[in-house]
């Protein structure tokens, strides 16, 4: 599975123009599936920057707002835009001028492959 | 007569009063098994309200004391817990990293699972213009195709709106186009 799932987060990194990479992790930062281009900057792929989209995420859903479904942050450089899908976050980081509209877009064709994802996150101790 | 007035008004006070203590000690002494009890009068309800719902709820006495504490104690701390789950605590939100080994462990066992996994089918791309099945489609490349007479008429219409657009300054290009295509719609009807 993890050979097609890497040719289809290619294919849809292709898609977007700017978007440097899809990652799809648990809450934790542990990488499932990744797709990167060599401009993804290396400091946003490790865990312990993923991890922190987990506390953010609970804390922004005590707002009152409702439970939190994604978090868009913009950089000088970069943008990130995280996916609460728990057990799993999904993370795309781009160029500060991609269309953010386009990435969003794209939560419903990885959608279809999260189920199985989240039953190995959720049976991994 | 003053005082007249102000007896009256007493006497219908007191009347008043004592036809609702009435009321109140008749709905008090009032029994299920009345012969009464089915027929519609004022004091009938008009929404039925079931028997559990009408009796107060009696408080349950325990004997002992030591239960009731307990569920004070589990209540307070069911407070407790929702109110730590509640508060948006920032500072709490230490940096967190998970020990290398723990996450190499990791990292092995979702690839292994992973790999394992069957894949679901592909989502198919969205596409904005769908074609129609192959069924349809090959009726529809089968019929047969523009007769001469309508091939004529595309092509002489297209030559006449490109003469009247090329020569008339004043007519509008979409005012020559409906008016040439009124023309010919009505030399069809005449047909």
């Amino acid at each position: 599975m993890v050979d097609e799932l890497r040719k289809y987060l290619n294919h849809l990194l292709e898609k977007v123009n700017g978007l440097h990479c899809i990652l799809i992790t648990d809450r934790d930062g542990v990488p499932l599936v990744r797709a990167v281009t060599e401009r993804a900057p290396q400091l946003a792929l490790r865990p312990n920057f993923i991890s922190t989209f987990g506390m953010a995420t609970d804390q922004a859903s005590k707002l009152g707002l409702g439970r939190n479904k994604t978090i868009i942050s913009m950089y000088s450089s970069y943008q990130v835009i995280q996916m609460n899908k728990l057990p799993l976050v999904i993370t795309f980081i781009g160029s500060d001028g991609c269309n953010t509209g386009h990435i969003l877009s794209l939560e419903s064709q990885i959608e279809p492959f999260l189920k199985d994802l989240a039953a190995i996150v959720a049976e991994t101790p | 007569m003053q005082a007249d007035e102000e007896d009256s008004a007493l006497h219908s006070c007191f009347d008043s009063l004592k036809s609702a203590v009435m009321g109140c000690c008749y709905s008090i002494c009032h029994k299920e098994n009345d012969a009464q009890e089915n027929t519609i009068n004022e004091r009938t309800h008009l929404l039925e309200v079931p028997e559990q719902q009408q009796e107060t709820p009696v408080p349950v006495v325990s004997a002992s004391t030591p239960p009731r504490k307990q569920d004070e104690q589990s209540a307070l701390n069911r407070i407790l817990h929702e109110t730590a789950t509640n508060v948006i605590d920032v500072g709490a939100l230490g940096p967190y990293a998970l020990e290398p080994g723990a996450y190499s462990e990791r990292v092995r066992a979702y690839t292994a699972r992973v790999a394992a996994a069957v894949p679901p089918p592909t989502p198919a791309p969205p596409r904005l213009l769908a074609d129609v099945p192959q069924a349809e489609r090959t009726a529809l490349l089968s019929k047969a195709g523009l007769s001469n007479d309508d091939k004529d008429f595309v092509s002489t219409t297209h030559t006449d709106i490109h003469d009247i657009s090329a020569s008339g300054a004043a007519v509008s290009t979409e005012f020559a186009i409906c008016y040439k295509l009124l023309i010919t719609r009505r030399e069809i009807y005449n047909r």
